[in-house]
């Protein structure tokens, strides 16, 4: 059935037609990856470039080759630049793997604290900072960039996950927090997985609309498509059980309101 | 005798290595600091710090060298020396750009008050090069020589050329350098001198009866006129507690049965009796303990049952089902003859099972439930007395009860010791006891339980922390207040449902049943709390009905207190509602809002850990024969159909995939190019997991 299925793959390299000289195609989501990852193998390597923006699109259909865009803008990634691998094929082939664009978003300025704090906007926020932060050793930035309005656990997600450019749906447990400090040696992405790792929560990004979604173990799932796959056409399975700790015991500490 | 240092450490920064043609660049940055460590210090004590920049020929630019002076580990600095040396251009002095030293910096610290090493009296004392500007001819009035004499240089025996200095023009090495007021030439009419003190800055120390006051100034001797006041900044002193070593007495304790709140204990008594002699007699002095900590042992207690969940964890359809599957189920095995023959095979897994242990062994040790604060409003004068309810109990088991009484950093003995039997008939699933930490924070502990079906819980597995900066309830009066009248006669709350008269409502249709409400007393003086801070007297509830100026509340903590006239009664919101800033902007999705209590918070986190990782589940990666585009990460599938036959060595192995709902984790496509030059595709792979 496979050389049956037509599936017309087309590749742009700058909004350039490159697919003749592309021997073959492939694009992924790595497991509990939140970037998307595409390799490109071409016996025309001298014509790449590895500054070029790269899209390839996938259809069913060949009168409509660009039917979905299953990687835009996607770069070549940087440990992966100028790298050459060459076998004894009848011609040289080398390969190019890259990222897609969104992995650009998780970078945070280096020298700030970020202050998540539950209470409006205006001067009590810095009013409230100072307070927050008077009680704090641990490491500090340049300078501190207050929060407002974080009253609990969801908004504190939602903050953290828009300003590393994500939408974020949020499924989990909500509870009214205090200031949360989000020192500069932490990510984003760090510091959500902190503030949501009591609650177990599952994570999934979804690249079509560039949104974190966080699910209550507690709760079905739903939001997202669900898809049958006819046990026919599937050729092999490779099954590995998923080790845990298994806790007995939670202790959970609340720190005094300051 | 000073301190060494026993540590070093060397950081080095990576500059640039372009070369640059017109400055020397900035190859490295490296920095050595020496640390005194010593097992009685908290932190290390830096010693010396040497700062060097290297430019981009390899050699030393800028150096700086910092130097402290201890007489003791832990003690306050003796003296500061800073030296900087540079390859600047100064004329006269350093006209080949060598490095060389051009400015010291000396500080000498002193105080009288030992424990007050964040006061202290210094002077500091700045030595630098400083550049002038030549007149053509020396020239010296008789005015200039007040002016040479107060900008530390001597009159007196002033050489030729110190006489052709223009006075005003004076700048220090480091200014004239940034200003670009150096003329780099040999025989530029410039010249530099050293100058003792250039900057000289002395603050002294002065004890007061709550604090130490720093008052100095500052003097520039470029600029005499500009002295700089320093101060008066003031530093609190903190007090001491000396703790006397008395024995703090045990409480007397009393249980009974309370129904669907579990068992009540009631503690009475216990503190610290200090008997002072003076010459006038005996003076007694009790003082009645901060905290009780209660203690249980189980006697005996019955198998736990399904039903008796009140916490809703194992409804069904909230949940997955509470048995994990398995994947690949083994549905036969044949012998090794050959022949299909399922009486004469072997056991597979999924039909054994290891028999429940029938005698469990009770558990005998004392396990502390809880804290209950000394509910006295005075606890210098008063007996203390406080309750507490353990709803971790089982009805038709017995237990026994014992309390400590707490005391500052004193635990008292354990009290006597009461036996019950609880008649109740809600028994609990979970054990959670709360406590409230020295330092004030609050500790919730909960043991998950195995499958609910199970006779047994065993006690095996990992004992999990967190520590998570939620606002719980107990913690303080941080909340949102919708809105607030005032009790216009006084009431004394010692029954659970109370009426009160107060005044009419801004809102009053925000004021309906079940709404929390919070009284405080903010005309008296309060009383201390647990960690021992005083706080007003103040009660929580919940609304029955408000009608013009009469409200009726119930499931008040009745503490006893006389509330006045002026107590205020604010209106609680907890619903989360009004804390969306931005009022739903953000989409209609919400997550289950917990209360904002302690054992809400500790349940919320223990049910989701004990759901996610109660059994092991499955990660597996399939192929699937044609290509999926259009993928995305989370989305739900479910395999149909999967059957499996297989022979190998004689051996028939029949397998099936179960229909159970699957996560997308990731997949993985690749198209390559057939010998026609058409693209192919083998399928897509794709990673699941388990729910």
């Amino acid at each position: 059935m496979s050389s049956l299925t037509p599936l017309v793959v087309t590749v742009y390299m700058d909004q350039r037609d490159i697919t003749p000289w592309c021997r073959s195609v492939t694009w992924s989501q790595p497991d509990q990856f939140l970037e998307q990852r595409w390799s490109v193998t071409t016996h025309a390597w001298h014509l790449f470039s590895t500054q070029a923006r790269y899209d390839i699109y996938a259809s069913y259909d060949p009168a409509n080759p660009r039917d979905t865009c299953v990687i835009r803008q996607g770069y070549v990634l940087s440990d992966q630049r100028m790298r050459v691998v060459v076998d004894r094929a009848e011609q040289p082939l080398i390969t190019i793997n890259g990222g897609s664009w969104s992995s650009s978003s998780f970078r945070r300025s280096s020298n700030e604290t970020l202050v998540l704090l539950p209470c409006a906007d205006g001067d009590i926020k810095w009013d409230l900072a100072r307070r927050v932060l008077k009680n704090y050793d641990g490491p500090v930035g340049g300078y501190i960039r207050p929060m407002s309005n974080c009253w609990d656990l969801k908004r504190d997600v939602i903050t953290l996950g828009q300003r590393a450019c994500f939408s974020v749906i949020y499924h989990g447990p909500n509870i009214p927090m205090q200031p949360v400090i989000v020192p500069p040696n932490l990510s984003y992405w760090e510091a959500i997985l902190q503030l949501i790792e009591p609650y177990a929560l599952e994570v999934y990004w979804e690249a079509f609309f560039n949104t974190l979604y966080f699910i209550d173990p507690l709760s079905r799932p739903y939001g997202r498509p669900a898809m049958n796959i006819p046990g026919s056409l599937i050729q092999s399975i490779d099954a590995v059980p998923i080790h845990r700790n298994r806790p007995r015991r939670v202790i959970v500490k609340v720190p005094r309101w300051v | 005798m000073g301190l060494i240092p026993t540590r070093t450490t060397t950081h080095v920064l990576e500059g640039y290595e372009d070369q640059s043609l017109f400055t020397e660049g900035n190859l490295r940055t490296v920095v050595t600091e020496g640390w005194y460590t010593h097992p009685s210090l908290k932190d290390d004590m830096l010693i010396e710090r040497e700062h060097t920049t290297i430019n981009q020929f390899g050699t030393p630019l800028h150096q700086t060298k910092e130097e402290w002076s201890y007489d003791r580990p832990g003690g306050p600095p003796k003296q500061f020396i800073k030296r900087i040396w540079t390859k600047a251009f100064i004329p006269g002095i350093n006209t080949a750009r060598s490095l060389t030293l051009v400015q010291e910096e000396c500080t000498v610290y002193w105080t009288f008050a030992p424990y007050a090493p964040d006061a202290l009296s210094y002077r500091r004392q700045v030595d630098a090069y400083v550049i002038y500007n030549l007149k053509p001819e020396p020239h010296f009035e008789f005015d200039d020589e007040g002016k040479v004499v107060l900008r530390g240089m001597k009159a007196d025996g002033a050489n030729e050329d110190q006489k052709r200095y223009h006075i005003a023009s004076g700048k220090l090495w480091n200014e004239a350098t940034n200003q670009g007021t150096t003329v780099e030439k040999a025989d530029a009419n410039q010249g530099a001198q050293w100058v003792k003190g250039v900057i000289v800055e002395e603050v002294q120390v002065v004890e007061e009866n709550d604090r130490y006051t720093q008052w100095g100034w500052r003097k520039y001797a470029l600029r005499p006129d500009d002295i700089e006041d320093i101060g008066p900044n003031y530093f609190q002193k903190e007090s001491f507690n000396y703790r006397l070593d008395v024995p703090v007495e045990p409480p007397e304790i009393s249980v009974s049965n309370a129904g669907d709140d579990g068992v009540r204990i009631k503690i009475k008594g216990g503190g610290a009796v200090i008997k002072i002699p003076l010459t006038t007699g005996t003076v007694t002095y009790r003082r009645g303990p901060e905290l009780y900590k209660v203690f249980r042992k189980t006697i005996d207690e019955d198998d736990r049952e399904t039903t008796g969940d009140p916490h809703g964890l194992w409804l069904p359809g909230e949940a997955p089902p509470p048995v994990r599957r398995s994947v690949v189920v083994a549905t036969f095995c044949g012998s090794y003859d050959g022949t299909p023959d399922p009486d004469n095979g072997l056991p597979s897994q999924t039909n054994y099972t290891e028999p429940d242990d029938p005698d469990p062994l009770p558990d005998d040790d004392w396990r502390s439930i809880g804290t209950a604060k000394n509910e006295a409003k005075d606890i210098n004068y008063e007996t203390g007395r406080g309750v507490l309810f353990d709803r971790d109990v089982t009805a038709g088991s017995t237990y026994v009860y014992a309390a400590t009484a707490v005391l500052q950093d004193s635990e008292s003995a354990l009290s006597n010791q009461e036996s019950i039997e609880f008649d109740g008939a809600e028994p609990r699933r979970y054990r959670i006891s709360i406590r409230t930490n020295e330092d004030g924070s609050l500790e919730g502990d909960v043991i998950i339980t195995d499958d609910p079906a199970a006779a047994v819980d065993t006690d095996i597995g990992e004992t999990v922390d967190f520590e998570i900066p939620a606002y719980v309830e107990e913690l303080g009066d941080y909340g949102v207040v919708l809105d607030t009248v005032i009790l216009t006669a006084d009431a004394t709350i010692d029954v659970e449902e109370e009426t009160f008269s107060v005044t009419p409502a801004n809102m009053p249709e925000l004021w309906t049943p079940e709404s929390k409400i919070r009284i405080t007393d903010v005309i008296g003086p309060g009383a201390p709390d647990a960690t021992g801070n005083v706080a007003p007297h103040r009660v929580k509830g919940t609304l029955v009905s408000f009608s013009g100026t009469t409200l009726i509340a119930t499931e008040i903590g009745a503490d006893g207190h006389l509330y006045p006239i002026g107590s205020i009664v604010e209106l609680i919101d907890t619903s989360g509602a009004f804390r969306e800033g931005d009022g739903g902007r953000l989409g209609d999705e919400t997550g289950d809002d917990e209360e904002a209590t302690m054992e809400a918070l500790v349940l919320a986190i223990g049910k989701r850990q004990g759901q996610r990782n109660r059994d092991e589940s499955f990660s597996i990666d399939i192929e699937v024969k044609i290509p999926l585009i259009g993928l995305q990460a989370g989305a739900e599938v479910v395999i149909r159909d999967v059957e499996w036959d297989a022979w190998g060595n004689d051996l028939w192995i029949r397998s099936q995939v179960e229909e159970v709902p699957w996560i997308l984790r990731g997949w993985s496509i690749t198209v390559s190019r057939e010998a026609d030059g058409a693209f192919k595709c083998d399928g897509t792979k794709l990673t699941l997991a388990q729910r």
